[in-house]
């Protein structure tokens, strides 16, 4: 049986290839132009070259996003665009814009177009629309309930896409100016200042309407169940040990369900893990039931940042057994930590000995962004990209 | 060059009165960012007093699927009243009109995404008559779009501007949190731009309205160069003597504008400036969008 697709964003090469080696199925980006997050490092022609051939000798996918809303300027030179990242050996495009979707369709039949989440496809006529238009995807809305997800699929018998994590919009994707007015920063191509993250104030209080991020993780069965393709995690410009974490993660879960080892233990710890890793708190927002007041936050922005991320480790030197890491917040000997790798394999251990870069024993690593080695006997492969946490009690 | 106004109220005789006879009526249970809506039967009765009149009706909600059946029996009851267009958010209505074979022409109004001419062809092609042009973009873009669309443009020049829209009731939310009592709207400033947005809820969600009324006065000068063959005024929020003046005032622009001289023209735009205020909106302010 053919799994469900999980679809991983990519701010650059580095979190492709940690996206695509965690367990993503595909990646998507933007290049320099046309994609909606202008401000992300995103892709030169070149990088989108090697892009493709990482993900392709791994038998992955890579997307590109071409989704702002145009203006008559950036018409100029898009065709040619579009020619050169196809040849570039781009799977699909996820595009906003019907005229550029129609280009794509009436010259490059090889690759696919994906519909944005950008026109905030609501219902199974608009979907029958774009069908007849030719495109093979459609993301829809995050407004939607898995039963108009699934209606929508029954009548359609189109591939669909949903997001399952990260961060919510306020308003309608596509129906909202607010970053234009209040920074005059334009939301439809790529400038986006959140600025429904900002707060505002009434006579006598604060408003805010900043919206909990997106946490579908107990319901990835359900999606799995009504026969979406595709589960879209949202996060172009988040850390690379958020990326790891979060494929990874959902990369277990969708793997236990169809090995049919998915317990109520396992999904728990899974949650727990993805709590960890991020900076707010999270909700399931339309899957369930009409996003409510529950799902917003009151009191300005209540964002955590996150100091579990120890390092990323560089290397492992089997004979004298210790990982060489690039150290990114404060640890000690004495710590509980994990060591997990995008092989899915973990390993439970307390920092026994710890060695800066010029191997000298020492109790405490102070400093982010050097180099540390620490002591383990292990056999399991640690390979490049495998990554240090620290392990709260509570776990 | 016609003036489309959609009123604010539904007794249309003092806009006539004035010369208007093009009318765009929000559609209550399929409309939103509005601040008044008009029942079908509403709008049936409307058609049948007023005999010389064109209307257009307003879609604009996202259309979920549980609208469409419902969603299908009114479009086919709007077009047996042979109505000017329908002005549309969702592409389920582009949809719809080729399933049902529905003749009523149709008005591509999806705020933002109105930005360039090459997409106005695509829907042309696609059997769309009018586009409802992004007031987001410059006065430039606006005429490079005119001048290169076979679509049938329409600019919206007054109007207290929609800024966004959201599904959720944020208002109700608002009032929620603070324990007060339930209220339908709210106003709001954000503290450094001191912009001030009000805030109108209603069943499909919450819409955000800049409190500072749009005057495309300014530009009307360089669209009477072009084709263009409509300009759309919004009562809503405006007080209902000061948008009957603004209509007297446009009137006698369109009427005697190729007779003006520059004095007269300075004269007109004054007295419209202080009618409505000076704000421009983006028609001459470009928006960034890389800020690296």
């Amino acid at each position: 049986m053919k799994k469900i697709e999980l679809l991983a964003p990519a701010g650059d090469l580095e979190r492709l290839k940690i996206n695509l080696l965690y367990g993503a199925d595909a990646v998507y980006f933007g290049g320099y132009k046309y994609g909606l997050r202008a401000n992300a490092t995103n892709f030169s022609k070149e990088e989108i070259k090697k892009a493709c051939d990482f993900a392709h000798k791994l038998n992955k996918k890579v997307y590109l996003t071409l989704n702002i809303v145009f203006h008559n300027e950036d018409m100029e030179g898009v065709e040619e665009y579009i020619d050169e990242v196809t040849s570039a050996g781009i799977d699909a495009f996820i595009v906003s814009d019907p005229f550029i979707i129609s280009y794509i369709k009436e010259k490059h039949k090889n690759v696919e177009v994906h519909l944005s989440t950008q026109n905030s496809t609501t219902n199974y006529e608009a979907v029958k629309y774009f069908k007849n238009e030719g495109i093979d995807r459609i993301v829809l809305a995050r407004e939607l309930s898995k039963e108009e997800i699934k209606e929508i699929i029954d009548k359609t018998k189109i591939d669909i896409e949903v997001f399952i994590h990260g961060a919510m919009c306020t308003c309608m994707s596509g129906r909202c100016a607010l970053s234009n007015y209040v920074t005059n920063r334009d939301a439809n191509r790529g400038g986006c200042s959140q600025v429904c993250r900002f707060s505002f104030k009434t006579d006598n209080n604060d408003f805010t309407m900043a919206t909990k991020d997106l946490n579908l993780a107990r319901h990835i069965k359900d999606l799995i169940d009504i026969n979406v393709k595709s589960l879209k995690v949202e996060g172009r410009m988040r850390s690379i040990y958020y990326l790891a974490t979060v494929i990874g993660t959902y990369r277990k879960i969708i793997d236990a369900i169809y090995n049919n080892e998915l317990t109520e233990e396992f999904i728990s710890k899974q949650e727990m893990i993805l709590s960890r890793v991020a900076n707010r708190e999270t909700s399931t927002h339309y899957l369930t039931k009409e996003a409510d007041y529950t799902d917003q936050y009151y009191t300005g922005r209540s964002e955590a940042s996150n100091q579990d991320y120890l390092g990323q480790v560089i290397s492992y030197d089997k004979k004298n057994k210790l990982v060489k890491i690039y150290e990114r917040n404060y640890f000690k000997v004495g710590d509980k930590v994990e060591l997990f790798t995008p092989n899915k394999d973990t390993i439970l251990f307390i920092v026994e000995e710890l060695f800066n870069e010029d191997k000298e024993k020492i109790d405490i690593a102070r400093h982010p962004d050097n180099i540390y080695y620490i002591y383990l006997d292990t056999d399991i492969d640690i390979c490049e990209y495998s990554m240090i946490r620290l392990v709260k009690e509570v776990e | 060059m016609n003036i489309i106004v959609k009123p604010s109220i539904n007794n249309l005789d003092s806009y006539i009165e004035n010369g208007i006879n093009t009318f765009l009526l929000p559609l209550k249970d399929y409309s939103v960012e509005s601040i008044n809506y008009y029942s079908l039967d509403e709008i049936i009765k409307i058609i049948d007093k007023y005999k010389n009149i064109n209307i257009f009706i307003s879609i604009n909600k996202n259309i979920f699927n549980s609208d469409i059946e419902k969603l299908k029996e009114t479009l086919l009851k709007i077009d047996d009243l042979k109505i000017k267009g329908i002005f549309y958010y969702d592409l389920a209505i582009l949809n719809l009109k080729k399933e049902l074979g529905l003749k009523t022409d149709l008005v591509w109004d999806s705020t933002f995404m109105v930005t360039n001419y090459k997409t106005c062809n695509y829907y042309y092609k696609k059997g769309v008559k009018y586009a409802l042009i992004s007031k987001e973009i410059t006065t430039g873009e606006i005429i490079e779009i005119i001048r290169n669309t076979k679509i049938v443009p329409i600019v919206e020049l007054i109007s207290y501007p929609i800024v966004a829209f959201s599904k959720r009731s944020l208002v109700t939310n608002y009032y929620i949190n603070y324990k007060l009592e339930k209220k339908d709207d709210i106003n709001i400033i954000e503290p450094k731009s001191k912009q001030k947005y009000y805030l109108k809820e209603n069943e499909f969600g919450t819409s955000f309205i800049l409190d500072k009324l749009m005057n495309g006065s300014k530009i009307l000068r360089e669209l009477t160069n072009t084709k263009l063959d409509y300009i759309l005024l919004k009562e809503d929020m405006i007080k209902h003597s000061i948008f009957i003046e603004c209509i007297k005032n446009i009137e006698y622009y369109l009427k005697n504008y190729k007779t003006m001289d520059d004095n007269d023209y300075k004269n007109w735009l004054h007295k419209q400036n202080e009618l409505l205020g000076r704000n421009t909106n983006f028609f001459y302010r470009k928006t960034i969008y890389k800020v690296k």
